[in-house]
């Protein structure tokens, strides 16, 4: 089925980069979305928002939200439609591509299928009525919890990063409680692209460097500046002499 | 179509009604292991009926997220059960492609259930959906490499690509099948929290993962989380059937070799959980590498059987 | 150095301790190395006498000093400030007689006030806290933890305690009795009734028999057994080592069964009484315990072989909670637990007790980590099953002899204390009588009001998940503590 080994190799990273980038859409959707919508407001600033959009604000990011909604829902209308303007570069788009079809017929379904369910099953919830109860959330029979007893956003990403070491560079900012009687600790942590800390900031610091050595010739004087125009006609008048 | 008919219907209840009885007999594998006589396997059905009948308790901190999530889980994992073969490579949905629709819908169910764990606002649900969200990205890309593997090896697209490796490939196929029943077994310790990756009998919420995520769930939200755990297990085992069990026999011999499939696995994870202990959470990120490192050899293997090297 | 010098288990007069003026007696105890056992204060007319019980271990004796505080004086300069073995002391001493110690570094509430504990935090966006209790999940004691974490990483714990204050001290103090004293910690029940007996019988200058001190240290042995086979078990169930669990839990009950055979309690509740023991242990119930002992011992062996050639459990416990010397020594960590991190201290040994100068004492490899606190724990059962088939040989001998010896009075004016090596540790036992021959004051410390920082100090820079393993191998008493 696969005609060599190239495009095997191919298929497999191909295919194994799909599924990670899928995996870490998850983790990071969930990271953002929950911190910054889910849970206890985590700060004094986030308890306060109020919001001030307008219609003209939401409406807009409605209707992009809406269309990519429908191409996760209705797949084959949307791949159909562009396979047209695909053919101008692919020319004729062979039977293979083709064949995929059905199966998005079927992700469309299934979309469909799993949105009724969903909404019968939530009917059904409620049907069922029984008691709810409200409570606060379980907090092991503590009287006092604070909105800092909730995972923050490093650390639901950190065992992730922690399995990436060797392609960022985590700049720490740490102090640990390290004596019997801490006085204070903090932490704070941000990442650094390997390329960006180990090859491209050395690289424009040498430069910086070098050029740091010409400083003299840029210090704001005027009259400075006027000798260095003056000197340079002199020179240019001089090779005008000799040359011509 | 009567044949179609059966295997629907065979299809269908072992999707419903499995996950009870694989949960009980590993109960009862446990209790052996420890001397005792151990609950009745009817007993993990009996709770989820009372969970049915219980009021809930809703957190004030959760939004309308906890409230949604656990009929997306359920869904969703019913859902994703109807696109995997049990006997005769006979599933209910037969797709090319299923493999990438089956991952991505138990991953819509997992990110629902992700935001549904961190909606309560407790560090100790957070907790349990970071180690899951972690260990997914190691599974998924695993998993995706084995089943491409014998897609292209078997040129069928869809799950019937599981069906008859050994036939059609003499030793490799041994091996190749050898090594992805492994994988797939360590997904599934994985996906559905069993020792060594996490410990299901255990009352210490720092140490969990998966039993975490509903520590604040009640009532029939809590039942259908339960029921759909353990339709994942069974959609999991039923891979590893699939990969195990010849074509060709016939009806009755399949079912029989099937349910047969079930119960060993049931036995075999109820064994390791009595003879050996959860290993540190460190430790079990090195644990879950070794399904992408088995996938990667299948791969291997794949291209040497097809091209020769 | 102005101290009086006494022995474990002696009675001495009250009006013998030199009372020294605060700073000279703070000068003297920094210009000393010994380690407090007692720190405490009692009413006395219109002020406070402050009473410090220091430990030579290595010469088996007890120096005792006091000071006279004035009601009025409402602080003093902090002893801890340069000697942070005092830190617990003080703190309850602030909170039982409002006299604030000066410069203490962490001057925080012991049982009460927990409304008003302010938590250590650590400051960054990037760390969340995670509260753990006062309910736990399991049926154990309440407590409250919380974690400073950065992902999985703990960088600080801070324990806080006293959910189950009862007013223990007072309570003695007005209605002394055995029950009462072994209903203060529930798993230490023989250690507890022992050492207040042992004081009691001090104060009224009784003289036990040797039979009932004979079988009164069987008992001890027996619970230490017990209880450190239950903690092996409950261990290896936390990191989910089913066979282990199950294993270690049914041998317990063989030796806790036993214990039934004797008082009519698995725990021994009813067996000591002021005056000696209430139940005789005859040449047949002697050779049932030395045959169901064997057995035990035999399992026990056995098991902890299997369990210590698995890898899985291996990794778990090795280089997990590590509490070094130095934290160990500073923080005086007693018992167990200071036994594993290699402070070797065992109040059995190092205060001579008449029965135990006979038995030899094994020193221990300490390794400071869970392993370490596991290994001392089957170290000490193989110990103690030998002890009582030594102690019981030795009960032949004095058959003939009487279980109990009638009740006296009080002597006035009297000081009495008792230390007992509980399985945790040492556990101290002060009582003092007033002119009249009424109790006054009864002061006891657990082995855990040691040790409970030690936990804190140990489970930093694991991981969170590890925590169940540190607190299960340290099994520290939340109700010893709280009194």
């Amino acid at each position: 089925m696969v005609d060599n080994i190239t495009m095997f190799i191919a298929l497999i990273l191909s295919i194994a980069g799909l599924a990670l980038v899928g995996t870490m859409a998850i983790l990071c959707f969930t990271k953002a979305f929950s911190i910054v919508f889910l849970g206890e407001p985590r700060s004094e600033k986030a308890k306060e928002v109020k919001e001030d959009t307008t219609v003209s604000f939401i409406v807009p990011m409605s209707i992009l939200a809406l269309f990519t909604l429908l191409i996760g829902i209705l797949p084959q209308y949307v791949f159909a439609f562009m396979l047209k303007p695909v053919s101008v570069f692919v020319g004729e788009i062979n039977c293979e591509a083709l064949q995929f079809i059905p199966l998005m017929q079927v992700v469309s379904l299934t979309a469909f299928v799993i949105i009724a369910a969903v909404a019968v099953l939530f009917a059904v919830k409620y049907v069922f009525k029984n008691k709810n109860e409200k409570y606060c959330t379980w907090g092991c029979g503590y009287n006092k919890p604070t909105s800092r007893m909730q995972y923050s956003a490093s650390s639901y990403a950190s065992p992730f990063i922690t399995m990436l070491t060797p392609l960022f560079k985590k700049v720490v900012d740490i102090k640990k409680p390290k004596t019997i009687f801490p006085k204070d600790a903090h932490f704070e942590m941000h990442m650094e692209d390997v390329e960006e800390a180990y090859f491209l900031k050395p690289f424009i610091k040498s430069v910086e460097k070098f050029f740091a050595k010409f400083e003299k010739i840029q210090n704001g004087n005027i009259q400075q500046y006027i000798t260095y125009g003056l000197v340079f006609l002199a020179l240019a008048l001089v090779c005008v002499v000799i040359l011509g | 179509m009567d044949n179609n008919l059966m295997l629907t219907l065979f299809n269908i209840l072992i999707l419903l009604l499995a996950p009870f009885f694989v949960i009980g007999i590993i109960k009862k594998t446990k209790a052996f292991w420890s001397g005792r006589k151990g609950v009745s396997i009817f007993q993990p059905l009996f709770d989820t009926i009372r969970l049915f009948k219980k009021d809930r308790t809703i957190s004030t901190t959760t939004s309308w997220v906890f409230n949604f999530a656990p009929a997306v889980v359920f869904v969703t994992t019913l859902l994703a059960g109807l696109f995997v073969p049990m006997i005769n490579c006979y599933s209910i949905i037969n797709v090319a492609g299923a493999f990438i629709i089956f991952s991505y819908i138990l991953g819509l169910g997992k990110f629902f259930a992700l935001i549904s764990a961190m909606d309560t606002g407790s560090s100790f649900e957070g907790m349990g959906a970071s180690r899951e969200a972690s260990f997914t990205t190691i599974v998924e890309p695993a998993f995706f490499i084995i089943l491409a593997s014998l897609v292209a090896l078997s040129g069928n697209y869809t799950f019937a690509s599981l069906a008859d490796v050994i036939k059609s490939n003499g030793t490799f196929g041994i091996l190749i099948v050898i090594l992805a029943v492994v994988s797939l077994f360590v997904m599934l310790l994985t996906e559905c929290s069993r020792v060594p990756v996490d410990d299901p009998t255990t009352h210490l919420e720092l140490t969990m993962i998966h039993e975490v995520m509903i520590l604040d769930n009640s009532g029939i939200d809590l039942a259908l989380i339960t029921w759909a755990n353990g339709i994942k297990m069974v959609i999991l085992m039923a891979l590893i059937a699939n990969l195990i069990i010849p074509l060709g026999i016939g009806f009755g011999l399949s079912v029989g070799l099937f349910l047969l499939t079930l119960v060993l696995l049931a036995v075999i994870i109820g064994t390791l959980e009595s003879g050996i202990a959860r290993l540190r959470m460190s430790h079990v990120f090195e644990f879950v590498f070794v399904m992408s490192s088995f996938a990667l050899v299948v791969a291997s293997l794949a291209a040497v059987k097809m091209y020769g090297i | 150095m102005n101290y009086y010098v006494m022995k474990n288990n002696q009675r001495i007069n009250l009006l013998d301790i030199p009372t020294i003026e605060f700073n000279t007696l703070r000068a003297q105890l920094a210009a000393t190395n010994l380690r407090p056992v007692s720190f405490f204060g009692s009413d006395w007319g219109q002020n406070v006498k402050l009473f410090v019980v220091l430990a030579d271990d290595e010469k088996g004796e007890l120096l005792v000093v006091s000071s006279l505080i004035d009601k009025n004086v409402k602080e003093y300069e902090s002893i801890t400030k340069d000697n942070h073995q005092y830190h617990m002391f003080e703190r309850e001493f602030y909170e039982q007689f409002n006299i604030k110690p000066l410069g203490h570094p962490w001057l925080k509430p012991v049982r009460k006030n927990q409304d008003d504990y302010e938590f250590f935090e650590m400051e960054g966006e990037e760390t969340h806290q995670v509260a753990v209790g006062p309910i736990h999940a399991g049926v154990i004691e309440p407590g409250h933890f919380r974690f400073m974490c950065q992902g999985e990483k703990v960088y600080n714990l801070e324990i806080m305690l006293g959910y189950q204050h009862r007013g223990v001290e007072d309570l003695m103090v007005k209605k002394p009795s055995n029950q009462l004293a072994e209903s203060i910690c529930g798993d230490s029940v023989i250690a507890y009734n022992m050492a207040y007996s042992q004081v009691m019988e001090e104060l009224s200058g009784m003289e036990i028999t040797n039979k009932a001190k004979l079988i009164r240290r069987v008992a001890l042995e027996m619970e230490r057994t017990a209880i450190h086979i239950g903690d092996l078990g409950a261990i290896l169930g936390d990191i989910a080592y089913q066979m282990g669990k199950e294993v270690f839990g049914v041998t317990r009950t063989l030796v806790i069964n036993t214990m039934l055979e004797i008082s009519g309690s698995r725990f021994g509740r009813g067996l000591i009484t002021v005056g000696g023991v209430n139940f005789d242990i005859d040449k047949d119930l002697s050779k049932k315990i030395v045959d169901v002992l064997n057995n035990v011992k035999n399992t026990v062996e056995k098991m902890t072989r299997a369990t210590l050639k698995s890898s899985t459990v291996m990794s778990r416990l090795e280089k997990t909670g590590v509490v070094s010397n130095e934290i160990a020594n500073e923080l005086n960590l007693v018992g167990m637990i200071g036994r594993s991190c290699g402070i070797n201290l065992d109040s059995r040994f190092d205060f001579c007790d008449e029965f135990y100068k006979d038995f030899e004492r094994k020193s221990f490899n300490a390794t400071n980590d869970a392993y370490s606190r596991f290994r001392i724990r089957y170290k000490e059962i193989i110990e103690s099953i030998s002890f009582v088939k030594k102690l019981l040989k030795k009960l032949e001998g004095y058959e003939k002899e009487d279980l109990c010896v009638p009740v006296k009075n009080f002597i006035p004016n009297s000081f009495a204390l008792s230390v007992v090596e509980s399985w945790r540790g040492e556990l101290v036992h002060v009582a003092t009588t007033d002119g009249e021959g009424k109790l006054s004051r009864y002061k006891i410390k657990d082995p855990s009001f040691n040790n409970w920082y030690g936990l804190s100090m140990a489970v930093r820079n694991n991981g969170i998940s590890d925590f169940p393993l540190c607190n299960k191998g340290f099994d520290l008493s939340y109700c010893g503590f709280d009194l």
